[in-house]
């Protein structure tokens, strides 16, 4: 862990209230925090304080200071701001030699903002991790701030791989990984995996993806294959590749495609899955988003497509949960519940979290896909008449602490 | 896209079989034998669940059957070992009057992924098989098939082999009620002709033939074409085009054929022809199912694409 340059003394003031001083870590014009600040309105609540990503970076004294102040603080998404991206790039810089993909500071300063372009997720996510644990070791533990979303369980969740293997070794269903542990350079490595592991198809992820990122639905049989994937593969006039996170799924067959991108892919860290075979309602796969607040699983989005990637943002269909919970025997669904209580029980002190669940054609089996610390961005869905906002204010007024 | 398993099979809800089911209920369940990959990881496959299903209670009371992933079946592994143990076990299934092989989603293997096989052996050990579901063509072959009983047949492919077709048109099927099969794209090995087909088009070739269903078919202009002279629209009550590529052409087609107009029923959902086209069908003054219009789709090369329902 980073050593400390700062660390907070006593509260100066005496607090009334956790809400007197409440800071967010966020980005500015994100959605996120304006739809957090309503919530917080609409309870009748003081506004939060936001701590932009950009400034916490550039300003670690005065992050430090406003840390230290805090009565509460939460942590929200960087979100999709070029700059916020290229200030994380930068905090996060790899070591020299490092095999994965890495960007300078010289380089970060040159690249222009491109829609979509996957720069060093790598990278991204030890910059995200580095600020995060700063925060952390300003406050100190126990922290005098209430945390709604422990640092630590955030750098956990983003990291697939890692993330999957806490899972599967708390006994929570998942699907099964091909090669866990394993650093796969490229094309060839995945493939002999793969046979080893006789697996014909399956789910090759960015280890530090968000959501749909860089994600391909991949099956190969001998010289027979097929990628279905939210990244193009963009080649270059000196021989190389740049990956770019697509709104429309691209299919790629030839083993050259095939090999640019999956190398790609490698080299920013690949982490790979045995494709979990997904029921359908409606004629579309589906799966669940399950937003669990305060360890109870409250607004559940059912999300479906004609596709095998069930989790892209706005192109897929939001559809009923009952529309799956009805096909599934009731213990069935009971047990899918259950489940999301033993991921959140996993990370006691994070208020919510959003898990991607599948269910299993047959509709009995169920396995945990991913679990994402910003996941309660869920427009228009309400829970017992809350937004998702809502529902965690009030989870906090009624007395959840980590 | 094949998204969704069989719900219901020869009238029955489906259930997957398991472990559980120690006494079967035949009258009221098809039931599935899936092998998942947790069996298949064990080492066990289609032999193991299917020795589970026989042993059980009430199984020769079986009347309907669904064969799901026979274990392996996305690595590639055939459906010889379904076909060679139910006619092995054929003693035990006495009563089996519907059988369907290949229930699989894209999610579990695509159709055109599928390893079939030699279905010959079922004709002689099943008969009284009424019903037989495939899904998947590529290594299917049907040998002579003649049988005295069989009403339903579907072939379900993502591209289905013409040596099939050329099988099926000379089949022996006295009581063939429903005929359905899905041609697919040559991508993946579909490339019958609408000529191929003639033979099928003629009547009497299956005396008691109600449906023909030519679906998931790149060449439904073609075929729509080709229906001008076919006598077997003189004894059938419903034609289905539907799931291919159908546009103005072979819409138009249909709509001039006088022939039509004595089916109760002509299903062409999942089109590609206009508004205006389909308007004509009115004429023939019977149901139409024109639903689910698609629109070509031009993906950056310039040129317009047609899809079949079902490719991959």
């Amino acid at each position: 862990m980073t050593s400390a340059t700062a660390r907070c003394t006593a509260t100066s003031t005496p607090l009334s209230s956790v809400w007197d001083r409440q800071f967010v870590l966020g980005a500015r014009n994100d959605g996120r925090v304006s739809l957090y600040q309503a919530a917080l309105k609409a309870a009748g609540l003081p506004a939060a304080t936001l701590i932009d990503y950009r400034d916490a970076i550039a300003r670690p004294i005065a992050l430090a200071e406003a840390v230290c102040e805090a009565s509460m603080l939460r942590i929200e998404s960087p979100g999709r701001d070029f700059e916020v991206h290229l200030a994380l790039l930068r905090h996060g810089q790899l070591p020299k030699g490092d095999r994965l993909t890495s960007i300078g500071p010289d380089e970060l300063a040159a690249v222009l903002p491109q829609r979509g372009l996957i720069l060093c997720p790598t990278q991204f996510h030890k910059g995200l991790e580095k600020l995060l644990i700063e925060i952390a070791s300003f406050l100190g533990a126990p922290s005098p701030a209430l945390i709604t979303s422990d640092p630590q369980d955030i750098c956990m969740m983003f990291d697939k791989r890692d993330c999957h293997r806490l899972l599967y070794e708390s006994g929570i269903p998942v699907p099964r990984s091909i090669a866990p542990g394993t650093f796969f350079h490229g094309y060839d490595d995945l493939r002999d995996a793969m046979a080893a592991a006789r697996a014909a198809r399956v789910f090759i992820k960015l280890r530090y993806g968000s959501s749909a990122a860089g994600v391909v639905a991949y099956q190969a049989r001998g010289s027979r294959e097929l990628a279905i994937t939210t990244a193009e593969v963009v080649r270059h006039g000196d021989g190389s590749v740049s990956l770019y996170n697509s709104r429309r799924l691209r299919r790629y067959e030839g083993r050259s495609d095939l090999r640019a991108l999956i190398d790609a892919i490698c080299r920013h860290g690949a982490h790979v899955e045995a494709w979990y075979p997904k029921a359908s309602v409606a004629g579309a796969v589906c799966d669940l988003r399950v937003l669990m607040i305060a360890r109870k699983p409250r607004h559940i989005v059912l999300r479906s497509s004609r596709s095998p990637l069930t989790n892209l943002h706005l192109l897929n269909h939001r559809l009923d949960p009952a529309l799956l919970r009805d096909r599934m025997p009731s213990d069935a669904w009971d047990a899918l519940l259950e489940t999301c209580r033993r991921v959140a029980a996993r990370f006691p002190k994070t208020l919510h979290m959003g898990i991607d669940v599948a269910v299993r054609v047959g509709f009995q089996e169920h396995a945990v896909l991913e679990v994402n610390a910003f996941g309660d961005l869920l427009r228009g869905v309400t829970h017992e008449g809350q937004s998702t906002y809502e529902a965690e204010i009030a989870a906090i007024e009624a007395g959840w602490r980590p | 896209m094949i998204s969704d398993n069989l719900d219901m099979f020869a009238g029955k809800p489906v259930k997957d079989f398991t472990t559980a089911d120690t006494t079967l209920s035949p009258v009221d369940t098809a039931y599935r034998l899936r092998v998942d990959w947790e069996r298949h990881d064990k080492g066990q496959g289609f032999v193991d669940i299917f020795d589970e299903l026989l042993a059980a209670g009430n199984v020769a009371a079986l009347d309907a059957l669904v064969i799901g992933d026979w274990g392996g079946t996305a690595e590639g592994n055939g459906a010889d070992v379904v076909v060679e143990s139910l006619v092995a076990q054929r003693a035990k299934l006495p009563k089996l009057k519907a059988l369907f092989i290949g229930d699989m989603t894209s999610e579990e293997s695509e159709i055109s992924w599928i390893n079939q096989t030699d279905m010959s052996p079922l004709w002689s050990a099943f008969p009284n098989l009424e019903e037989l579901g495939i899904r998947g063509g590529e290594g299917l072959q049907l040998g002579r098939p003649v049988h005295s009983k069989l009403k339903k047949l579907t072939i379900e492919a993502g591209g289905l082999p013409p040596s099939v077709v050329d099988e099926l048109s000379a089949a022996v099927f006295p009581l063939l009620e429903h005929l359905e099969i899905w041609l697919g794209t040559p991508d993946y090995g579909g490339d019958t002709t609408a000529d191929q087909l003639s033979p099928l088009l003629e009547a009497g070739r299956f005396p008691k033939l109600m449906y023909l269903g030519i679906r998931n078919s790149e060449i439904a202009d073609d075929i729509a074409a080709a229906l001008a002279e076919a006598s077997v629209l003189d004894h059938i009550e419903v034609l289905d085009l539907s799931l291919g590529t159908l546009s103005d052409a072979g819409v138009e087609a249909l709509a001039a054929n006088d022939k039509l107009k004595r089916l109760k029923k002509l299903d062409i959902h999942h089109h590609y022809a206009s508004d205006a086209a389909v308007a004509k069908l009115d004429r023939l003054g019977i149901e139409v199912d024109a639903s689910e219009q698609r629109e070509s789709d031009d993906i950056g090369d310039g040129e317009m694409h047609r899809y079949v329902y079902a490719a991959e």
